[in-house]
C-alpha cells in the first residue's frame, strides 16, 4: 500500500456540487434493503437461510422417518413445516445481530440524521427479513419435495401454508430487532436466543406427535407456539381438515407485539 | 445581513437528573469553521446530536440557516452532514458500495452518482482501497471513506465530532487537509475535539465548554488574549540552578517550574514559565536579574500562552 495521504490535487470541489434532497419512503427502503442484501450475501447468512432448513430437514428426517413410516406415516409431509418454522426463529435469531448493527454508536446517529423518513432503516432490515423468508422457503420446500413432501390441497391452501410460514418469521423478527436495537451486546443475545429456540423445537409437537411425550409434558407440548403453527401447517399442506383460529391468534398477536416492541425500542433509542 | 448558518440560543438538554448542557449559545457565520472544545462529557457531541435533529432540546432554540432543529427537522436533514469518531461504515461493504449507499440516501443517483463517486475516490486518494471491504481497512482509511460519504452530495452544514481522535499523525494531517479545502469552498463546519493544537489550527473562532456551560468563546488569538498577557520562557543550563532562579524572579507570577530533583529527567534542562505583563520589558528584566546573578540560559523568550494554558486556567476558575 502506497497511498500517500497528502491531499490530492483534484478535479470538482471536495464538498460535491449537488445539493442535498430529501429521498422518499420507497426509494430509501429499497437502497437500505439493497445494502442489507448484499452484505447479508457477502457474509454468508443468505447461504445459511437456503441451507439451514436442508440440513436440519436431513438431519431429523433421516434418523426419524423409518420408524415414523413403519407406523404408516409420510414423515416428510410430518417434518417439514417445523423445519421451516425453526428457520422463521434463525432469521428472527440473525435480525438481532442486525438491529444491533445497525445500532451501534455512530452508525444509528449517522442514518437518523439523513433525509430519509424515520421508519426507513427499519423497514430496509424488515425487507432483508422477507427475502430471507424467501430464501428458507426455497431451501426447505426443495428438500421436502425431494424426499415426498406433497402440497394436497387448493392454490389457496398453498398460499396460505407460505403466507404462515413468512408471517411467523416477520413478527418474530420484529420482536427481536427491537431487542437487538436496544440490547448492549446483540451477538451475545442471538447466541443465548439459540437454547428456548432449540427446546421449542424439541418439544413441540413438530418432529414427533404428542403421544411421543410423558402425559405430564403433553399440555405444554399441545399447546405451545411451534405446535400450534405446525398443525396449522401441516393442515393447510393437507388441505382438509384445518382448523386455522388458533394460529391465527397467535400470529396477531405476534404482530400486535412485534409492533410494540419496534415503537418502545424506537422511543428508547431517542431517550439515550 | 444573510442568517447565520448555525444559531443557538439558551440550549438546554437534560437526560433524567443529568444536565448535559446547561444552556449554551452560540452563533457560526456561513463558510466559517466552529470549533467545539472540551474535555470528555463536555457536552460538545449533545450539542452536535442536538443541531443534527437526532435528539430535541429540552428547552431553548437551534436554527440551521434559518431552520428550526425541531419544527423544521426534515428541512434541516438536506442541509447537514454528521461524521462522527466511530466510523459509521457498513464493514461488509466496499468503500465505493458505501458512498453509494450514502450517495442514494441524500438524492443522488444514477450516472451523477457514479461520477461523483470517482471524483471522491480521488480526491480522497482511494483508488487502491475502492473496491475493498471497509471492514479489511486501516483506522485511517476508514475515516477518509466516512468523512468521504459525508461529502457525495454538498451539505451546508458539516459536523464533524472528533474527527481526527484515535487516528495516528499522518491520517489526522490528511483530515486536517480536508477540512481546510471544505472551508475554502464554503462549507460552514463545526467540528468538536479535545485537541486544542487542532481546533487552534483549523478554526475561525473557538467555544469551549466545560459541563455543559460555554466557559470561554473567541478567535484563537482572542482566547489566548483572555488569559492575560504573554509569557517569559526561561530555559536554565543548569538544573541545580532552579531554587536560586524562582528565588531571583521573586515578584513576578510564577506560571510554569520544573519539579524539584530528578522528577523531570526526560528534560534535560529546566523550564520556568512567569507572566510577562509588560511584554519585552519583563524579558529585559528576567534577563538583568539573571546576569546579575550570572545564571547561564539556554534560552529565553517571549511568548504568547498556548491554547492548553487557556484552557487550563479557564476550566480551573469554572468549577
Amino acid at each position: 500500500m502506497t497511498a500517500t495521504l497528502a491531499p490530492t490535487t483534484s478535479t470538482g470541489s471536495r464538498g460535491g456540487s449537488t445539493a442535498r434532497t430529501s429521498v422518499g419512503l420507497a426509494a430509501a427502503t429499497a437502497t437500505l434493503a439493497r445494502q442489507k442484501v448484499l452484505a447479508a450475501v457477502r457474509s454468508g447468512d443468505a447461504v445459511f437461510a437456503v441451507l439451514g432448513p436442508v440440513v436440519f430437514f436431513l438431519c431429523f428426517y433421516v434418523p426419524l422417518h423409518g420408524q415414523f413410516e413403519r407406523a404408516g406415516g409420510e414423515y416428510a409431509q410430518f417434518l417439514l413445516p417445523i423445519i421451516l418454522l425453526q428457520a422463521g426463529i434463525f432469521t428472527a435469531i440473525s435480525a438481532t445481530e442486525t438491529a444491533g448493527y445497525d445500532a451501534r454508536a455512530g452508525v444509528h446517529e449517522r442514518v437518523m440524521s439523513l433525509p430519509i423518513p424515520r421508519v426507513t432503516p427499519f423497514l430496509g432490515r424488515m425487507a432483508w427479513v422477507l427475502t430471507r423468508m424467501l430464501l428458507t422457503l426455497v431451501g426447505g420446500l426443495t428438500i421436502g419435495y425431494s424426499l415426498g413432501f406433497r402440497f394436497h390441497g387448493s392454490i389457496w391452501h398453498t398460499a396460505a401454508f407460505l403466507a404462515l410460514v413468512v408471517v411467523f418469521g416477520l413478527a418474530l423478527s420484529m420482536l427481536t430487532d427491537a431487542v437487538g436495537t436496544v440490547g448492549r451486546d446483540s451477538v451475545s443475545i442471538a447466541s443465548i436466543l439459540m437454547i428456548p429456540q432449540l427446546i421449542l423445537v424439541m418439544a413441540s409437537t413438530g418432529l414427533v406427535p404428542a403421544e411421543g411425550f410423558p402425559g405430564w409434558a403433553r399440555p405444554f407440548v399441545r399447546n405451545q407456539p411451534l405446535s400450534v403453527f405446525s398443525d396449522a401447517l401441516r393442515g393447510l399442506a393437507d388441505g382438509s381438515g384445518v382448523d386455522l383460529t388458533a394460529a391465527a391468534i397467535w400470529s396477531v398477536g405476534l404482530l400486535a407485539a412485534g409492533s410494540a416492541a419496534i415503537v418502545a425500542a424506537a422511543r428508547a433509542q431517542v431517550k439515550r | 445581513m444573510t442568517t447565520p448558518a448555525i444559531e443557538v440560543v439558551d440550549l438546554v438538554k437534560n437526560y433524567g437528573e443529568v444536565s448535559a448542557l446547561k444552556g449554551i449559545s452560540l452563533e457560526v457565520a456561513r463558510g466559517e469553521v466552529l470549533g467545539l472544545l472540551g474535555p470528555n462529557g463536555s457536552g460538545k457531541t449533545t450539542t452536535v446530536t442536538l443541531l443534527s435533529t437526532l435528539q430535541r432540546p429540552s428547552s431553548g432554540h437551534a436554527r440551521i440557516c434559518g431552520h428550526d432543529v425541531v419544527g423544521e427537522a426534515a428541512r434541516v436533514r438536506e442541509l447537514v452532514s454528521l461524521t462522527g469518531q466511530y466510523a459509521s461504515l457498513d464493514e461488509g461493504l466496499t468503500a465505493v458500495e458505501n458512498l453509494a449507499v450514502f450517495g442514494r440516501l441524500t438524492g443522488l443517483r444514477g450516472r451523477e452518482l457514479k461520477v461523483r463517486i470517482d471524483e471522491l475516490v480521488e480526491q480522497f486518494d482511494l483508488g487502491a482501497e475502492r473496491d475493498r471491504r471497509v471492514a479489511t481497512l486501516s483506522g485511517g482509511m476508514r475515516r477518509r471513506v466516512d468523512i468521504a460519504s459525508a461529502l457525495v452530495t454538498r451539505p451546508e452544514v458539516l459536523f464533524l465530532d472528533e474527527p481526527t481522535t484515535g487516528l495516528d499523525p499522518r491520517s489526522r494531517a490528511s483530515v486536517w487537509d480536508t477540512v481546510a479545502a471544505l472551508r475554502a469552498e464554503g462549507i460552514t463546519i463545526l467540528l468538536t475535539t479535545q485537541y486544542l493544537e487542532e481546533a487552534d489550527r483549523l478554526a475561525d473562532h473557538i467555544v469551549m465548554l466545560n459541563r455543559g456551560s460555554v466557559v470561554a468563546a473567541g478567535t484563537p488569538g482572542q482566547l489566548k488574549q483572555q488569559v492575560g498577557a504573554a509569557v517569559c520562557e526561561v530555559t536554565l543550563v543548569e538544573r541545580g540552578d532552579t531554587a536560586r532562579v524562582i528565588d531571583l524572579l521573586d515578584g513576578l507570577e510564577l506560571v510554569e517550574a520544573p519539579e524539584d530533583g530528578t522528577a523531570s529527567g526526560a528534560q534535560a534542562h529546566p523550564r520556568l514559565v512567569v507572566r510577562a505583563p509588560d511584554g519585552m520589558a519583563t524579558v529585559a528584566e528576567v534577563i538583568a536579574r539573571l546576569r546579575g546573578a550570572g545564571i547561564d540560559v539556554v534560552d529565553i523568550g517571549l511568548r504568547q500562552p498556548s491554547l492548553d494554558e487557556v484552557f487550563l486556567q479557564l476550566t480551573e476558575t469554572a468549577s
